[in-house]
């Protein structure tokens, strides 16, 4: 087995008597998706959220290639090449399109102190930002206000935005959520694009997606991974008929807090 | 495109005003309208952080006082000889304008610099808070200086000089005010268009999408406030060589509320849509003021009309009628 690019060890996290993340220690190595499921408030977007920075751990470590980020502020871990989607589509409304993926082409460029020459004209920031609408085959609305796109499209959007940023992790906080028929069909081909060149950290709900997409699953339940390996073994793995898989749909969601901090 | 020709009408008929003074026979006019364009500078100097960086500064009347002071101070040992301080090294007095109106920007950026970490550690009500509070502790810092006039303020014996302009002219002083609007404005105009103003807008529409881009904000908003400061700054000293008199009512809360209303009333977000509301204010309280001393009575319900009809204040219902 190859070196883990991005690795989880015994991760901790507690909101007062709830317990989001317990122990939690996963490995991501280069290229490969990973899928990350299991009941609602399992605490996956807990765990996506400490991952990125945007939650700090009360124990335990995240190392990026061998390197221990836990203390790093999000904008760093970005910075660094961990890429993030948001839950619910997190973009800037009152941009365009286009904008909306040229200031993340301008984050990685790291030259933000530009007072004078306007970023709309700077082709190092518009190039690489039409290419990654491109890829996600939204280059014919750039120049919209962001606000006017469907559902569907803010959310290839919110991936385009993290594409810009070239990342070697992608977390993905289910980025099938809402959509529809043919464009979660769009955005599982953009997605099995990537496979091989980043790695993903895929946390969704659709299933059809998670088994097209996924070289291993891991599933949580309570705060814990309590089952981890190849699709089909995940599968068919008693303690996850009986936690997730088996069970209605209805009833995935009882009893418990929705995801934290997404 | 109607957005510049607003920008054009409004230098352009600024640029005319001491015609008016001149039809009117009316000298006073003219340091009305210079006071319009101080108080235009200040608040495109907010609009900066307020518009497009949605802090809302209810304390810039901080950098408007500093600055006033700053330069106040100066010309005050300039006149009676003393030196301003004497350890570790002599710094005396200065009447020159191109040495204390820089300093005047100087001080207001450092003051902005050196209060933006903390207040940016706060956001929403909290800001307005904090701002708020540091300004008034500046208040009564300068009221308790009684070397520079204390609650009484500081009185000046004569404008700033200035190389080949005499500044004791009022047209002159006008016209000098104006240039250097003209050149903060388009500098905003600039900015917010150029890589720092995406992440000064970025900030305001969505700041956690920020980081996650991996920008660390607080650096750039604190660029963009200390630019905010300096602008305001050079506000109070134009304000005390105007007057001829550093009030300590600069550095109250009315003044940054009234900074706050004039972005409002204009529109903010939009850099020129102060220099329209710095006009209207003024030249309301100027009309109104000679009808009856209560014209806040009627200014109330004016800037409630224009708060509920136009989101982009008197700007945005102008370029609405335009584009008609």
């Amino acid at each position: 087995m190859t070196a883990a690019l991005l690795s989880v060890r015994g991760l901790c996290k507690s909101f007062g008597a709830v317990v989001a993340s317990e122990a939690v220690t996963l490995d991501l190595t280069a290229g490969e998706c990973l899928a990350l499921i299991g009941p609602n408030g399992a605490g996956k977007s807990t765990l996506l959220a400490q991952l990125a920075g945007a939650l700090a751990p009360d124990a335990g470590q995240v190392l990026f290639e061998d390197r221990d980020i836990s203390r790093l502020p999000a904008h760093a871990r970005a910075l660094a090449g961990l890429g993030r989607t948001f839950q619910t589509s997190s973009i800037f409304p009152e941009f365009t399109v286009l904008q909306n993926v040229m200031l993340s082409v301008q984050a990685q460029s790291r030259r933000s102190f530009g007072l004078w020459r306007p970023a709309g004209g700077d082709v190092r920031l518009t190039a690489p930002a039409r290419a990654a609408l491109e890829a996600v085959g939204l280059d014919q609305r750039a120049g919209l206000p962001a606000a006017e796109l469907a559902h569907g499209e803010q959310r290839q959007l919110e991936l385009a935005m993290t594409l810009a940023a070239e990342p070697r992790v992608l977390l993905l906080d289910e980025p099938m959520a809402g959509m529809a028929g043919a464009d979660s069909q769009r955005m599982i081909e953009v997605l099995r694009g990537l496979k091989g060149r980043v790695a993903l950290l895929l946390v969704e709900h659709d299933m059809d997606a998670v088994f097209a997409l996924a070289d291993r699953i891991a599933v949580m339940s309570l705060g814990r991974v309590i089952a981890e390996g190849p699709p089909a073994a995940v599968r068919d793995d008693p303690a996850v008929r009986e936690a997730y898989l088996g069970e209605s749909e209805d009833q995935t969601g009882e009893g418990e807090a929705t995801d934290a901090a997404s | 495109m109607t957005r510049v020709l607003l920008i054009a009408a409004a230098f352009g008929l600024l640029a005319l005003s001491p015609l008016a003074a001149w039809l009117f026979d009316d000298p006073f006019l003219v340091t009305l309208f210079t006071r319009v364009v101080i108080l235009a500078l200040a608040a495109v100097a907010l609009d900066l952080v307020l518009g497009y960086g949605g802090l809302v500064s209810l304390g810039h009347a901080a950098f408007l006082g500093i600055g006033a002071y700053t330069a106040g101070i100066l010309a005050s040992h300039a006149f009676d000889g003393s030196a301003f301080m004497t350890w570790p090294f002599e710094i005396g007095g200065s009447a020159q304008a191109l040495v204390t109106w820089p300093l005047a920007m100087l001080t207001g950026g450092l003051l902005a610099a050196v209060l933006a970490p903390i207040c940016l550690r706060t956001a929403g009500v909290h800001f307005i808070m904090i701002t708020l509070a540091f300004a008034q502790m500046l208040y009564y810092f300068f009221i308790s200086l009684p070397r520079y006039g204390g609650e009484d303020g500081l009185v000046l014996f004569a404008r700033a000089e200035f190389p080949g302009l005499d500044l004791g002219d009022d047209v002159t002083f006008f016209y000098l005010c104006l240039i250097l609007l003209g050149g903060y404005f388009l500098l905003a105009r600039r900015l917010v268009a150029a890589r720092l103003g995406m992440v000064l807008r970025g900030a305001k529409q969505n700041p956690g999408r920020m980081a996650a881009l991996g920008f660390p904000l607080r650096r750039y908003q604190l660029a963009v406030y200390a630019i905010s400061g300096a602008g305001t700054a050079l506000a109070g000293a134009l304000q005390a060589e105007l007057d001829l008199f550093v009030s300590p009512t600069l550095l109250s809360w009315h003044q940054s509320g009234e900074l706050v209303v004039i972005v409002l009333l204009g529109g903010m977000g939009t850099l020129i849509g102060p220099v329209f509301g710095a006009a209207a204010l003024v030249l309301l309280e100027e009309v109104l003021g000679r009808f009856t001393e209560h014209w806040m009575f009627v200014l109330g319900p004016i800037l409630v009309l224009v708060a509920l009809f136009s989101r982009r204040g008197l700007l945005g219902w102008l370029e609405a009628r335009l584009s008609r």
